[in-house]
């Protein structure tokens, strides 16, 4: 198994979108607060389509706010 | 903590609880013997209890699911499918020693404590893991 990682920048991109909560990002995305804050810590790979949703919210690509290190 | 999380530290204790009090009865008291009056009154008290487990379990979990930040998600789903695998593989283990192995050596009540005990410990497995996923994070 790979030692390679996926890492995110949603906590920059929350603060750049004005400090928008977990909350808020999670009812946009349509996962709980509990699902993007284990996300952000990367204690959770969210599926292909709620990291589409993720980017979509912040108007980003979705290689902007996620890569594999 | 998510409703779901406690939901699976309350089961867990409960079981350990509950279980461990069974088999410690069973180990102790010999229930094959005669029973004295006492003795009698604690495995009612302990079959009463698991009754009241799974009434109190099935009664939170209906209450859970009713209540609005309980909304179950993709990272919900994950973590009860993982536990799940583990739980079911740790059952299909410990009743194939059950039904395959252990007719061979043992007699009735022995095989069915040991079903039993199969049961639970798959549970506390099934229950452990998710209190893991959502603790220590669960890459899927």
């Amino acid at each position: 198994m790979s030692e390679r990682r996926i890492t995110n920048t949603i906590r920059t991109l929350r603060f750049m979108a004005g400090e928008m909560t977990q909350a808020d990002l999670g009812r946009r995305v349509g996962v709980t607060r509990q699902t993007i804050a284990a996300v952000e810590a990367g204690k959770y790979s969210p599926s292909l389509e709620c990291a589409f949703r993720i980017a979509e919210v912040f108007g980003k690509p979705i290689g902007d706010v996620f890569s594999w290190e | 903590m998510l409703p779901r999380e406690r939901f699976a530290f309350v089961w867990v204790g409960a079981q350990v609880i509950v279980f461990g009090a069974y088999f410690s009865f069973l180990t102790l008291a010999k229930p094959r013997l005669s029973l004295s009056v006492g003795q009698q009154i604690s495995l009612l008290a302990i079959v009463l209890g698991s009754l009241g487990l799974v009434a109190a379990g099935t009664w939170l979990a209906q209450y859970l699911r009713r209540t609005r930040d309980d909304a179950e998600d993709e990272r919900d789903r994950a973590i009860e499918n993982k536990a799940s695998a583990v739980a079911y593989r740790v059952l299909m283990a410990g009743i194939i020693l059950v039904g395959c192995v252990m007719p061979f050596g043992a007699g009735g009540w022995d095989i069915v404590n040991a079903a039993v005990l199969a049961i639970a410990v798959a549970e506390v497995v099934h229950h452990g893991l998710i209190i893991v996923g959502y603790r220590r994070g669960l890459r899927v």
